[in-house]
């Protein structure tokens, strides 16, 4: 999820053979609604990682510190 | 700063694309035109984007090192592999960690002594806000940070009015430490940003009226640019891709959107203001005394358990339980020698002089874990002698465990000669006391009685926290419908009665 167009994630993507798609939210809209981004102007979202469970409701909200090394500790919490 | 030496001061300025900018100041006072600085490779320096330099000597070596704290990357050290008149940076940036291995994180850092322990340490500031303190657990020119400590909290992201007043710095803090109102404490001065919006006087009867009238317009333009969007989102993932004149309509429409938006938000009841402050966090004098500036508990800089002069000696003695190990107490005696003055670390062979001895008087239930260390290098005897002369100042540091309690005295000796160039004064032994063990109030953990009374209180929170407007664990996740990177269009109702997450990231293109 990022305020990038399809065509940016579509590189991205293919570039980083990522599996899951990545979504557009240009006009900001999710990010707001997830406290992502305090503005509808805001440049860019901040690195949230929310996990959704089955029932709509927010799992676990979780703030990115550590770009490269959250990964795994995230995959841990999903198993 | 003075970057080469040569009694001018230059400036050293980082940026956004993450390259350091010098500009160097000529005899008649001007500056030259700004330049990379280039690595021994013979790159521009980069370690991250929005980068800050800070220039200080690292390792002791004489020359001045870089310290660049970056956006999102960490806090880096360039080391000077040439001299202080012609510096050279070396090829690969050096990434600063605590002692414990954690990478030490901030948009801006600098060093200094926080504490009043007489030790560099690191004070970092943040993009998203707040500043943390690494304590300098190891020397000066060997620093070991320890865990961050908040003294200013990060910045809630929640949307505020100018008229709810200023509370506190904002986002990307940069941080400095100088004693502003001189009263012998160190203080905090702290650069920020901060979005905050205004509410206006309403609108006139003729203003209602056309922000009416322009409302319908600026939909339609609104509705015509998404409508391109989607024509042009239709085309990702097909072979091809977009083509040049659905992209031309985009821009265009957009182009039309964007000047009826900026009419609309000229009616807008609200107005965003970006403001850049410099906040100043004094601290308050110690014994409660209250003190200016938005504090809300006292603090005192570290003052040494215990002292005693000799001649144009002192000796002090500062102890601090280590945070990471609370029964582990780091030990630095300091002996200040006026000037004109010097003691021995090494003598020659049968001289007769005496050399600095630190030594431990350890009562049962204390146990030595790590022996003195002197951190003054010295400087050789001038008279060509083997001997290492120090002058000003001679640290020693070691480091003790608690593992009883005791009745009797931890105390420290040091036995040394102090000399100027005519005479010598006989050899003395100052010995000076930590105080017994006892157990802390209300824990099982152990203390040194002196000690304890002498560690600083620190800040822990400056600015009430206001929350934050992030989506919390609980609360019913929002819906959404959003074209993916295949051109599909991908909805919450997709995944109902799946696990799904949701990742937030910055930028197609780039790590993390």
């Amino acid at each position: 999820m990022s305020f990038d167009s399809p065509e940016a994630n579509r590189s991205f993507a293919e570039k980083n053979g990522f599996e899951f798609p990545l979504l557009s939210d240009e006009k900001r809209e999710l990010a707001l609604a997830y406290g992502a981004c305090p503005e509808s102007d805001a440049r860019f979202p901040a690195r949230l990682t929310f996990v959704i469970g089955p029932d709509g409701i927010v799992e676990q909200s979780i703030e990115t510190k550590d770009p490269a090394g959250q990964a795994q500790a995230i995959l841990d919490l999903l198993d | 700063m003075d970057y080469d030496g040569d009694g001018d001061l230059d400036i050293l300025s980082g940026s956004y694309t993450g390259e350091v900018y010098l500009f160097e100041r000529t005899q008649d006072g001007q500056f030259l035109q700004g330049r990379y600085l280039l690595n021994t490779a013979g790159t521009p320096l980069k370690t991250g984007t929005s980068v800050t330099p800070e220039a200080l000597d690292m390792d002791a070596d004489g020359d001045l090192d870089l310290v660049i704290g970056t956006r999102s990357s960490g806090v880096f050290m360039v080391l000077n592999e040439g001299s202080r008149r012609e510096p050279r940076w070396a090829p690969e940036p050096t990434r600063l960690l605590t002692a414990a291995g954690e990478r030490i994180e901030g948009s801006n850092a600098h060093h200094a002594d926080w504490d009043g322990d007489g030790l560099r340490d690191l004070i970092v500031g943040n993009e998203s806000g707040g500043v943390v303190w690494h304590r300098n657990l190891g020397h000066n020119d060997s620093p070991s940070y320890g865990v961050a400590a908040t003294l200013v909290e990060t910045y809630s992201c929640q949307r505020r009015s100018e008229s709810d007043g200023r509370s506190g710095s904002g986002s990307r803090t940069k941080v400095h430490v100088t004693d502003w109102n001189g009263d012998g404490l160190v203080d905090l001065l702290v650069g920020d940003v901060q979005f905050l919006y205004e509410s206006l006087p309403p609108l006139t009867r003729e203003e209602t009226a056309a922000a009416l009238a322009l409302q319908p317009v600026y939909d339609a333009a609104k509705e015509a640019y998404w409508a391109e969007v989607e024509v042009r989102d239709s085309y990702v993932g097909k072979p091809g891709g977009i083509p040049d004149e659905v992209k031309a309509r985009c821009a265009a429409a957009l182009e039309k959107f964007n000047l009826l938006l900026a009419q609309v938000i000229a009616f807008d009841s609200t107005k965003e203001h970006i403001h850049g402050w410099v906040w100043l966090y004094l601290r308050a004098a110690p014994e409660g005394q209250s003190a200016a500036g938005q504090i809300e508990s006292s603090v005192s800089v570290r003052r040494p358990v215990d002292q005693e002069e000799y001649g144009p000696t002192k000796l002090e003695l500062f102890a601090s339980p280590l945070q990471q190990d609370e029964s582990v107490v780091r030990v630095r005696a300091r002996l200040t020698i006026e000037d004109g003055w010097h003691t021995y670390k090494t003598v020659p062979a049968a001289s007769g002089y005496v050399p600095m001895q630190p030594s431990l008087d350890l009562p049962t239930g204390v146990e030595l874990i790590r022996d003195w260390q002197c951190a003054s290098k010295g400087v050789p005897d001038r008279s060509g002698g083997a001997g290492i002369w120090v002058r000003d100042q001679a640290e020693f540091t070691c480091e003790v465990r608690l593992l009883e309690e005791t009745d009797e005295d931890v105390a420290v000796q040091l036995e040394f000669q102090v000399c100027d160039h005519n005479l010598c004064l006989p050899p003395q032994t100052l010995r000076l006391s930590l105080g017994n063990v006892v157990r802390k109030a209300g824990s099982p953990g152990l203390r040194l009685a002196k000690v304890d009374a002498m560690l600083p209180r620190f800040v822990k929170r400056w600015i009430p926290s206001k929350g934050s407007s992030i989506m919390a664990p609980g609360m019913t996740a929002p819906e959404f419908s959003l074209t993916d990177d295949q051109g599909v269009q991908r909805s919450s109702s997709d995944f109902a009665g799946q696990r799904y997450l949701l990742w937030f990231y910055p930028k197609a293109g780039t790590p993390g």
